[in-house]
C-alpha cells in the first residue's frame, strides 16, 4: 500500500461511524440487506488487486444508480428484496464513497473530490438516523434518497434569505462526526503530499520508445565508450515531496481553520469569503503562469537537417 | 505549465468546495477548503519558482559524435545539461533517437536532483543499422514538480546533431574492421605494388607537358613529334556502378540487394584507397546514369565524397539496359577503367554484343555482381505464403541462370552473391589484375 492510500484510511473512522449509527437505526436486517452492504464493500477487492478493481465497483454503482432513480421517480415503498439490497447500500454508503476515494491516489483530483463526497454521504446517512428508527432497510434507503432535495430546498432558502436550520446536513450530532471528517482531512492533506506512482514524470512531450536491444545481448564498446557511459548521473525518482511543501501544508491548515472559526462567528460571510479566496487563489495560479522569463544569449545554431557537413574529416 | 494531472486537481478541489459550500455544513466546507488551498499554492508556488527560468538557465551540450557514422557499429550518445538556475530542481532530460538508431544501452533520457551549477550528465549507445541522413536531437529539458502537478518544458537551442550514416569500410580507414576480417592469407589474394608499368601501349603526340626521355624519336619527323604510352599497372582506375532499379530493393531493410552492394563498393573503395595511386569512382544507373561521381585518386575527400553519395543510394523507378549503360560509360570514361557492376541484370540485352565489343576496344574491363534474388525474398511468418514464395525463388533461379549464361557468352566475368553480402567476391576480382586469384 503506497503512502497516498495509508494516509487516507484516516477516512475510515468518519465513514465507519456514520455507517454504524445508520445500521443501528434501520429495523430488522434481511439477507439482502446484508448482501446491499457487501456490494458497497465489495470494491475492497481492488485494494488488494488491481486486475479485480472494475469488477468490485459494478454491484454497488448499480444499485446506488437504481436508489437515486427509483426513489426520485416515486416515494412509494420499493418492494421485495430489492428495498434490502438498497438499503444495504445506502447504510453502507460513506464506507463505498471511501473506499474509492483510497483506490484513486493516482488522480490527486478524483481523490479530494471523493474525499468530500465521502464525508457528505456519512452526513446524509447520519442525517436519516438522526431523524429516528427506520422500520426497514427499504424505507431508510428512501430517507436516504430523499436527503439531497432536502438538502437543495434549504439551500435554496438560504440564498434567497431564509433560515439554515432544515438543512438535513446541519441535522447532525456534531461532536464525533465533525472531529472525525477533521482528521479524514487531515489525512486527504497528507495523502496530496504522496508522490505519483509508477508513471513517467519524465514525459515532456516525445514520445518514449523502450530499447529495442536488450541489454546484454549486443556489447561491442571499446574501453573509452563504457568509460563514457560510466560518466552519467544516475537515474533517479523523487521520493518526498519538496521541502518548500510544508508551507503549502500549514496554509492549507489555516485557511481550513479560518474557514470553521469564519463559520463559527458569522455563518452569513462564510459562503462569500470561500468564493473571495477561491477567485484570489485561481488568479494568483493564472498570474503565476505568465511570470516573464529571463531572456538569455541564444547559442550559436548547428546545421539540423540534412547530410553531414561536406568535407569534415572523417 | 500546469500538467493533466494538476488540471484534474484543481477541478476535483473546485467540485469539492461546491459540494462543501451546497452541503452547508462548516466542517465540510472547511476540509474542500484546506484542500484547495494546499493544491493552488503547490502550483503557484513552483511556476514562482522556475517559471522564470530562460535560456541562460541551462546549457546543454552534445557529446561530440563523428558526423559520418559507421553503420552496424556501436556508439555512445550523450548530452551534458549545466543548470544555472537560483533553488535545486528535479530535472529530465532527454534526447530524440531516429528509429534507424536501436539503443543498445540505456534509455535517452534520464531524471536527477540537480542544484544550482550542476551538472546533468545523459549517457546512452546506440546501433546506427540503417545507411542514410539522420538527425539526432533536439533535446527536450523539463524541470519537474515532484508532485507532478506542473512542469517546465525548455527547449536548449543548438541540440540537434545531423548525423550521416555511412558503410562502415569507409569510415575510419586506419580501424576498417570488416576488412580486417580478410587477411590476404585467408583469400589468397596478393595486392602488389609493382611501381610505374613498363609495357607499351601506343604512340601518340607530343604535348609540351610532355617528359623529354618519353619521346619516341625514331618515329618522330619535325615538325611532327611522337611519344611513348605505357600501361600503368598499379595505377588502375575503378569505376563502381550500382543499379538503382526497383529490383535491387529486393530483401529486408539494411539487407536488400542494394544495402550488399553499397556495402560491396564501400569495400572496393576502401581497397582501393590503401593502394594509394589508383583512382576510384562511381555511378548510379536506373533509366540511364542517374549520378556519376568521375575517378579520382582515393584519397580521403574522394572517400568522403563516396561515402555521402553511398549513404544516400536508394532504389529508384526506372528499367535497367546494360547496351545503354556500356555505351554511356563509353562515352564518358576517358582513360582503361575497370568497371565493377552490382545490377540484378533484368533488363533487356538486346545489342549487348556490339556495346561490350566496343566498350572493350577502349580498354574498358566489365565485372558484373549479381544478387540473387531468390535468396533476399525474407521467409514468411506463416506457411500459407510458402507455396508462392517456393514459385518465385524457382522463377528466380531460372531468370538468374538464363542472364548469367547470356553475360558469360559474351565473355563478361559474372558472379552471383547472396544476402550474405559480396565482399569477397569483390575482394577476389580486385585481386585478379594485380596478379592474384584469377576471378
Amino acid at each position: 500500500m503506497n503512502r497516498a492510500r495509508f494516509a487516507l484510511l484516516a477516512l475510515l473512522p468518519a465513514a465507519g461511524y456514520a455507517s454504524y449509527e445508520g445500521a443501528r437505526s434501520v429495523g430488522p436486517w434481511g439477507l439482502a440487506a446484508a448482501i446491499g452492504v457487501g456490494a458497497a464493500l465489495l470494491p475492497l477487492l481492488g485494494l488488494a488487486r488491481d486486475d479485480l478493481d472494475v469488477l468490485g465497483w459494478i454491484p454497488g454503482l448499480f444499485l446506488g444508480t437504481v436508489l437515486f432513480v427509483l426513489c426520485g421517480v416515486t416515494v412509494s415503498p420499493i418492494p421485495g428484496p430489492l428495498a434490502g439490497l438498497i438499503g444495504g447500500w445506502a447504510v453502507a454508503a460513506p464506507l463505498f464513497a471511501a473506499i474509492a476515494a483510497i483506490g484513486s491516489d493516482r488522480a490527486p483530483g478524483r481523490r479530494v473530490f471523493l474525499l468530500v463526497l465521502a464525508l457528505l454521504a456519512g452526513l446524509a446517512v447520519l442525517a436519516v438516523a438522526s431523524a429516528g428508527p427506520a422500520g426497514s432497510p427499504g424505507t431508510f434507503a428512501q430517507a436516504f434518497a430523499q436527503v439531497p432535495k432536502r438538502q437543495a430546498l434549504a439551500l435554496a432558502t438560504v440564498l434567497t434569505g431564509g433560515s439554515s436550520l432544515s438543512a438535513p446536513f446541519l441535522a447532525v450530532p456534531v461532536l464525533p462526526y465533525d472531529a472525525l471528517a477533521l482528521l479524514a482531512g487531515a489525512g486527504g492533506l497528507v495523502g496530496l503530499l504522496a508522490l505519483p506512482g509508477e508513471g513517467e514524470p519524465e514525459a515532456i512531450g516525445h514520445d518514449l520508445r523502450r530499447p529495442d536491444v536488450p541489454e546484454g545481448t549486443y556489447r561491442s564498446l571499446l574501453v573509452e565508450g563504457r568509460s563514457r557511459l560510466a560518466e552519467a548521473t544516475p537515474n533517479e525518482r523523487p521520493t518526498s515531496a519538496e521541502p518548500a511543501a510544508i508551507v503549502s501544508l500549514f496554509a492549507a491548515a489555516l485557511a481550513a481553520l479560518g474557514s470553521l472559526l469564519g463559520a463559527s462567528f458569522d455563518p452569513d460571510w462564510l459562503i462569500a469569503g470561500t468564493a473571495t479566496l477561491v477567485i484570489a487563489l485561481l488568479a494568483a495560479i493564472l498570474l503565476s503562469l505568465k511570470l516573464p522569463r529571463r531572456p538569455g544569449a541564444r547559442q550559436r545554431p548547428r546545421p539540423a537537417t540534412g547530410a553531414a557537413p561536406a568535407g569534415e574529416p572523417l | 505549465m500546469i500538467t493533466r494531472r494538476g488540471w484534474g486537481a484543481i477541478l476535483g478541489a473546485l467540485l469539492a468546495l461546491l459540494l462543501g459550500v451546497a452541503a452547508l455544513n462548516p466542517v465540510v466546507l472547511a476540509v474542500a477548503t484546506g484542500l484547495f488551498v494546499f493544491l493552488a499554492i503547490e502550483i503557484s508556488r513552483f511556476h514562482v519558482a522556475y517559471g522564470g527560468l530562460g535560456d541562460d538557465s541551462i546549457h546543454a551540450e552534445r557529446l561530440p559524435l563523428p558526423a559520418r557514422l559507421p553503420a552496424n557499429s556501436e556508439l555512445v550518445a550523450g548530452v551534458d545539461l549545466r543548470y544555472d538556475g537560483r533553488a535545486p530542481a528535479w530535472i529530465a532530460l532527454s534526447d530524440v533517437v531516429p528509429e534507424a538508431f536501436p539503443v543498445t544501452v540505456g534509455p535517452p533520457r534520464t531524471v536527477a536532483r540537480v542544484e544550482p551549477g550542476g551538472t546533468l550528465r545523459l549517457r546512452y549507445a546506440f546501433r546506427p543499422s540503417l545507411r542514410g541522413a539522420y538527425v539526432l536531437g533536439p533535446v527536450g529539458v523539463a524541470i519537474l514538480d515532484p508532485l507532478g502537478l506542473s512542469r517546465i518544458v525548455l527547449r536548449p537551442p543548438a541540440s540537434r546533431r545531423a548525423a550521416t550514416v555511412v558503410p562502415a569500410a569507409i569510415v575510419a580507414p586506419h580501424v576498417r574492421p570488416g576488412l580486417a576480417l580478410f587477411s590476404r592469407e585467408a583469400l589468397g589474394i596478393d595486392l602488389p605494388r609493382r611501381g610505374y608499368g613498363t609495357e607499351f601501349r601506343s604512340l601518340r603526340p607530343y604535348q609540351p607537358f610532355d617528359d623529354v626521355r618519353h619521346m619516341a624519336w625514331k618515329r618522330s619527323r619535325p615538325p611532327t613529334y611522337f611519344v611513348r604510352e605505357f600501361e600503368q599497372e598499379s595505377r588502375q582506375t575503378v569505376l563502381a556502378v550500382l543499379d538503382l532499379t526497383p529490383s535491387m530493393g529486393a530483401g529486408l531493410a539494411g539487407e536488400s540487394a542494394l544495402d550488399r552492394s553499397v556495402e560491396a563498393a564501400s569495400v572496393l573503395a576502401a581497397l582501393v584507397a590503401r593502394q594509394g595511386e589508383d583512382r576510384i569512382g562511381l555511378a548510379t544507373v536506373s533509366d540511364g546514369i542517374f549520378q556519376f561521381l568521375e575517378p579520382r585518386r582515393a584519397g580521403e575527400l574522394t572517400l568522403v565524397r563516396l561515402g555521402d553519395n553511398l549513404a544516400m543510394v536508394a532504389p529508384r523507378p526506372g528499367e535497367f539496359h546494360l547496351p545503354k549503360l556500356l555505351d554511356e560509360l563509353r562515352e564518358r570514361l576517358t582513360s582503361p577503367t575497370h568497371v565493377y557492376l552490382f545490377s540484378t541484370l533484368t533488363g533487356p540485352m538486346t545489342g549487348l554484343h556490339p556495346a561490350v565489343v566496343q566498350f572493350r576496344r577502349k580498354g574498358h574491363r566489365l565485372r558484373t555482381f549479381v544478387p540473387r534474388l531468390s535468396a533476399f525474398y525474407p521467409e514468411p511468418e506463416e506457411t500459407t505464403g510458402l507455396a508462392a514464395l517456393d514459385w518465385a525463388r524457382a522463377q528466380e533461379r531460372r531468370r538468374l541462370d538464363w542472364t548469367l549464361h547470356v553475360t558469360r557468352s559474351e565473355g563478361i566475368v559474372a558472379q552471383a552473391f547472396d544476402r550474405r553480402g559480396a565482399n569477397g567476391v569483390v575482394l577476389r576480382a580486385y585481386g585478379a589484375p594485380r596478379g592474384g586469384l584469377g576471378a
